[in-house]
């Protein structure tokens, strides 16, 4: 395989990414490629495939074509890497779990997940419980360490997950709708945590749906309809007019197959 | 529920009650029960006991998961597909001309279909947009069909000793023997075994399933291992619970647990506690009731502290909600004619 220099650098690139669900296409040769320490919006319509894109991409699914490299790697070889906050809807939240047990499962590692619980009485533990705790401390949730996710709220919910990508210390965030019932105080202030992860070097990836705070707020974006409707600096990608292209009534279509 | 009727003593003087005699001479089905309860009725009827005891924790920890991975109606449609492997295991085991009946081959054959059930529901709720609420509910009655079909194919063999397949299909402890007991608590405990082994992997996975993914567990294989741990306990439970009623055994406990806890270790503890009471109450009673088989009031037993958890579970309890409504209600009244502070705030 013979990955192009940018290919081989960017923290996640694509390349002519297709992707069906029971034979309907859901993505349409996708390419593109993540700038390094920036924050990129993934913006479209219902439908348009933001979450099948990062699904795909992680090898969740499996696509028609193409492939997904992470710094030129697959995703098996890369993904102590790289963090990952799925939707809000894919989760339990009556799981009895506590939002500290939560953040813990990011900060385990391979091997952790192989010893039973009591054999995991050392100091990897008691770190990984350390670690935990100070993400959760990061995102202003010291005091609700022991609550179960139940019982917090939306907002709260959503950043006890973010806490747990931050307990993985990875270089790679892929957010799924990470500000999904998150109220704009809380967005306001995860949005300030994230920008001082990307000056810090990491790379954010994130499907948004609000078109105002995708200009204001991301650096780059790609706007997806299925297929790639407009990459680039994010005011320049989300046009209005590139907008209108890709929140069209027809614009899911793809157009290879009109 | 303590008192057994006189009519069921009639039969104890002759009954094979787990072999050794259950009742003394002048006493009375209460002590009896009582005697059978702490471990004094006998080498047999204490073997039987445990293993039973042991399915139980084994069911209410398995459960557990199950049931957190949404997939408790799984252990009823393993349960009732493994018939038609029963009666066909039977079946096979008759035409090679074995007369005695083959506990472990009727297990393997549960086995089988049980683990084909259980293909059947997973494929079918990944690849079809049918629920699978669905697919378990199809699968298991037209298992359960067939599985009467075969079952009623084994009445034409003449000759062997088919006695011990109706048994299979409600549980009875009364015709088990130690070696059938230890199977029984061999099987429980290695489904007990790797389920704690497990323990993290299956809560991530039963979780947070994409997470689990993008961490590297193997989802697919964890979601097998689970499918495989309700197989044993359904197969090990065949003989005591009966096939009928094992996934309720598995799902009992596990939901009286819920109503309990609000961390899954906690809840797997409790969840063992109750399977392994459940199992304790029913198998002893049934020991002293020999007309009342060991299944029904295992379950009965479960069914009941749910039940009683249902009721006065802090939080989840049915009695604790009619409280809090009660009283934020009556605070809104006092509100609404008065005025007075809010809830939450600093003198509410």
């Amino acid at each position: 395989m013979i990955l192009r220099s940018s290919e081989a650098r960017a923290p996640l690139a694509l390349r002519s990414l297709s992707v069906a669900y029971r034979g309907v296409p859901a993505l349409w040769d996708v390419s593109w490629e993540a700038r390094e320490g920036a924050m990129t919006a993934i913006v479209g319509p219902n439908g348009a495939g933001k979450s099948t894109l990062l699904n795909a991409a992680m090898g969740g699914l499996r696509p028609l074509a193409g492939e997904a490299f992470f710094w030129g790697q697959s995703f098996a070889d890369a993904r102590s890497r790289v963090a990952y906050v799925p939707q809000r809807e894919s989760v339990d939240w009556d799981f009895p779990v506590t939002a500290l047990e939560v953040v813990e499962m990011g900060a385990a590692r391979r091997l952790d997940w192989l010893l039973p619980a009591w054999v995991r009485r050392g100091a990897a533990d008691r770190g990984h419980r350390r670690e935990a705790r100070a993400c959760l401390e990061d995102l202003g949730l010291g005091a609700f360490a022991d609550r179960p996710i139940g019982q917090l709220s939306g907002g709260q919910q959503q950043r006890v997950f973010l806490a747990r990508a931050l307990a993985q210390r990875a270089d790679l965030l892929l957010l799924d709708e990470p500000f999904a019932g998150v109220d704009s105080e809380t967005e306001d202030a995860l949005f300030q945590r994230l920008r001082q992860l990307c000056t810090e070097g990491t790379t954010v990836v994130a499907v948004h749906h609000d078109l105002e705070t995708a200009r204001s707020r991301f650096d780059d974006a790609m706007l997806l309809a299925g297929s790639v409707v407009a990459t680039g600096p994010a005011t320049e990608a989300l046009s209005e007019d590139n907008v209108q292209r890709a929140f069209a009534p027809d614009s899911r279509a793809p157009r290879q197959l009109a | 529920m303590l008192d057994v009727p006189c009519w069921s003593l009639a039969p104890l003087a002759s009954a094979s009650i787990t072999g050794a005699t259950a009742v003394s001479v002048g006493e009375g089905p209460l002590e009896a029960w009582v005697r059978v309860l702490s471990f004094g009725g006998g080498y047999n009827t204490n073997v039987v006991l445990l293993g039973t005891i042991l399915l139980g924790i084994s069911a209410g920890a398995v459960g557990s998961f199950a049931m957190l991975k949404g997939r408790a109606l799984v252990a009823d449609a393993v349960s009732h597909a493994s018939l038609v492997g029963v009666a066909l295991a039977f079946l096979l085991h008759a035409a090679l001309g074995q007369q005695e009946r083959s506990m472990p081959l009727l297990m393997l054959g549960a086995a089988l279909s049980g683990a084909c059930a259980v293909v059947s529901i997973e494929w079918i709720a990944r690849n079809t947009r049918l629920s699978p609420e669905t697919a378990v509910a199809t699968v298991s009655s037209a298992s359960f069909g067939a599985g009467i079909v075969a079952l009623s194919a084994t009445r034409r063999v003449s000759g062997a000793d088919r006695a011990g397949l109706d048994e299979l299909i409600f549980g009875s402890t009364a015709s088990m023997t130690s070696a059938d007991a230890l199977l029984m608590a061999v099987l429980a405990t290695a489904a007990l075994g790797a389920t704690l082994a497990l323990y993290r992997v299956l809560t991530a996975v039963a979780f947070n399933e994409r997470f689990a993914r993008s961490k590297g567990l193997p989802v697919q294989l964890l979601d097998a291992i689970l499918a495989a741990l309700v197989g044993a306990v359904a197969m090990a439970g065949l003989q005591a619970v009966g096939m009928l009623l094992v996934a309720a055994l598995l799902v009992a406990p596990a939901a009286t647990a819920r109503l309990w806890t609000t961390r899954v270790a906690p809840m797997v503890l409790v969840a063992a506690a109750a399977g392994a009471s459940a199992a304790w109450m029913g198998a002893s009673l049934s020991a002293v009731t020999p007309s009342a088989p060991a299944g029904p009031l295992i379950i009965l037993s479960a069914a009941s502290t749910f039940l009683v958890s249902l009721l006065i579970a802090p939080q989840r309890g049915v009695l604790s909600g009619w409280l809090r409504h009660r009283r934020v209600a009556a605070a809104a009244r006092r509100v609404a004619a008065v005025g007075g502070p809010r809830p939450g705030g600093d003198d509410a």
